[in-house]
């Protein structure tokens, strides 16, 4: 076996120019792969981290049958402020939990000189708010403060509607739940940028406490969990729904990745797009090392008959240049698994700026994330594509006639 | 031990067909030491190809102990030639990236039979029977033409095959190193009783063999015993 590997090996390096065209195909195409890769999943991640900084949270809790039916009867399906109290103490205490909020959701309109244009809002809690916000911008102005119960800011978009710069007071005006209308003065304190140009276009946020005076109503419409790390999202799901059984408290727990519906789109469209990718590179792998593949198989045809004639069967000489192949592919792939690994590196120190995504209104400096798991997958599929390349040649080198090719020479 | 009977082989086919070789009917026993002869194109390679089972007849049947090659399959065949044949080539056809040693190993590690320490003890004797066993760490571009036919000796011997097939294994030396590998190759077939079968034109190489078999033309004209 030892000398059997020991030929292959030789073989790989047998022509230098030849073998250093072959894996560098091999390890061009890997690398592309984890750099492509790795640019994308870096993306991934900020819009990822956009959605649970900017947006959701890891973990929403909201009255049991909230998701199905709050639509129809908005007002029945809101956490009273003591059990919300109670259920933010319990979500305090338990492990990887690092931040609980309570929000409460509400539309209307805004007055503000003589324009009345409609808002989507969210009360929320002022002192936790910034931890809820790490991926949100704030463009002009100050961020919500405790100390500012009618101080409100608006997203980018929203603020260009009704022409609102910071420091500008407004009314807002909404219905109650019984219907009655409703309005109070706030004060515009900054103008930000959430990322998403559909949520910039429509939201504001206003602490909890001037919300509660305008719809006259202190319950809770849901609470948002901040994780240690996203990676413990469904241990801690799964940990909260057995803690509500246990305490008898009707709520549902809905994740980021069940709201973040924008973000579950993107991805989908680019892990499809990155299918696509590895699919055209291992076939250009493929259509250029095949032609290298089968002039050094070629070359040797008269020593490949000559084993044959030794008493090699042709299966022996099938797994000598699969052999060989597989080695180059190894090495080709490894060589590539390390390119891919400094481009990544090199890419992170550099930053290459992006524009902003579909849907998004922030451009980003990208860096290329270097994920195990795709330089494997991108290691296997190019040692993959090299077998692919070499094997009908490989069958065909087996089958020759063995006088006639020793004759041929 | 090998038979040819009414042998022949066309190459292509209908009216443009050529014979290489017409109607040979041959026996060679064991132990015999052959030199066939005859000027190029005489068919001296199709019938070493014949007979060493890389090739086959187009009429006519090739016995080797008894057995019709044309009946075995691809695998008993290769089989065959692992375990009963040797092959001594004129361009000496070993594998440049392997260093002499290993060159004559490389076909024992199919002899599944063979303990890795028995394997290489054969390829010392082999190496030692031909004189190279200072040599064996070097490749072939690292030795003359007749140590690498050496080589190519030793390689065929180390299976311990009852044939030897030698396709003018003297063509590419000159004539005192040709005339010392047939005498090596003589040495070994009275020590060990192996058959050898070599194709040569040099009527001094000839000169050497214990039987001739003289072809033309695809027919055999002469034959010593």
């Amino acid at each position: 076996m030892r000398l059997f590997l020991t030929l292959a090996l030789r073989n790989v390096f047998r022509n230098r120019a030849r073998t250093t065209v072959a894996l560098s195909a091999i390890g061009f195409g890997c690398a592309a792969l984890i750099v492509n890769g790795g640019i994308i999943y870096d993306i991934f991640e900020e819009l990822r981290e956009d959605a649970i900084r900017g947006r959701h949270g890891h973990l929403q809790i909201y009255r049991g049958g909230y998701s199905e039916h709050h639509l129809r009867e908005p007002g029945r399906y809101l956490i009273p402020h003591e059990e919300a109290d109670r259920v933010v103490r319990l979500l305090a205490s338990q492990p990887h939990v690092e931040h609980v909020t309570r929000r409460r959701e509400f539309s209307g309109m805004i007055s503000s000189k003589d324009r009345y244009v409609a808002f989507v809002g969210i009360g929320v809690e002022p002192a936790l708010e910034g931890e809820y916000s790490r991926h949100t911008l704030l463009r002009r102005g100050e961020p919500l403060s405790a100390d500012v119960p009618y101080g409100m800011i608006a997203g980018l978009g929203l603020a260009e509607k009704f022409g609102g710069e910071p420091g500008d007071l407004v009314t807002l005006m909404t219905n109650t739940d019984t219907g009655a209308l409703n309005a109070v003065d706030a004060r515009l304190m900054g103008v930000f940028e959430g990322g998403m140009k559909a949520y910039d276009d429509w939201t504001l946020k206003i602490p909890l406490e001037a919300v509660e005076r305008l719809l006259l109503d202190d319950r809770t419409e849901v609470l948002v969990v901040l994780l240690d790390s996203t990676d413990r999202v469904d241990e801690v799901r799964a940990s909260l729904a057995d803690l509500f059984a246990r305490e008898g408290l009707d709520l549902e727990t809905r994740s980021w990745q069940d709201l973040a519906l924008f973000h579950n789109q993107v991805v989908g469209l680019f892990q499809r797009e990155l299918d696509v990718i590895k699919v055209i590179i291992a076939t250009i792998v493929i259509l250029g090392i095949a032609n290298t593949i089968g002039i050094s198989i070629l070359e040797r045809r008269a020593e490949l008959a000559t084993l044959r004639a030794l008493g090699l069967r042709r299966s022996a000489i099938i797994r000598l240049l699969l052999a060989e192949t597989a080695l180059a592919g190894v090495i080709g792939g490894l060589l590539g698994v390390g390119l891919g690994y400094a481009a990544t590196r090199l890419i992170t120190a550099i930053g290459i700026p992006f524009p902003s995504p579909p849907g998004s209104t922030k451009p980003f400096l990208g860096s290329a994330d270097f994920v195990p798991s795709l330089a494997a997958g991108s290691f296997l599929l190019l040692a993959a594509a090299t077998l692919i390349a070499a094997a009908p040649i490989i069958w065909k080198a087996s089958r020759r006639p063995i006088a006639e090719t020793l004759r041929a020479g | 031990m090998i038979h040819l009977q009414s042998v022949g082989k066309l190459y292509g086919s209908g009216a443009a067909s050529t014979a290489a070789l017409q109607g040979i009917t041959l026996r060679i026993e064991a132990g015999q030491f052959v030199a066939v002869a005859g000027p190029s194109g005489s068919g001296k390679t199709t019938l070493l190809n014949l007979i060493g089972a890389i090739d086959e007849p187009s009429y006519g049947d090739v016995r080797i102990d008894g057995r019709l090659l044309h009946e075995l399959s691809e695998v008993e065949r290769a089989d065959l030639r692992l375990r009963r044949m040797g092959f001594i080539f004129q361009n000496f056809n070993l594998v440049p990236v392997l260093t002499a040693a290993e060159n004559v190993e490389f076909p024992l590690l199919f002899h599944r039979e063979l303990a890795p320490g028995d394997r290489r003890r054969r390829v010392g004797d082999a190496l030692d029977r031909v004189g190279l066993a200072s040599r064996k760490d070097r490749r072939p571009s690292q030795l003359s033409g007749g140590e690498r036919q050496r080589v190519a000796v030793a390689r065929a011997l180390a299976g311990d095959p009852s044939i030897v097939l030698a396709d003018e294994p003297t063509a590419s030396l000159d004539h005192e190193t040709g005339a010392a590998v047939i005498d090596l190759m003589h040495a070994l077939n009275r020590e060990h009783r192996t058959t050898f079968l070599y194709a040569t034109h040099d009527q001094e190489l000839i000169d050497l063999a214990d039987r001739v078999v003289r072809l033309r033309d695809g027919r055999l004209v002469e034959d010593s015993e």
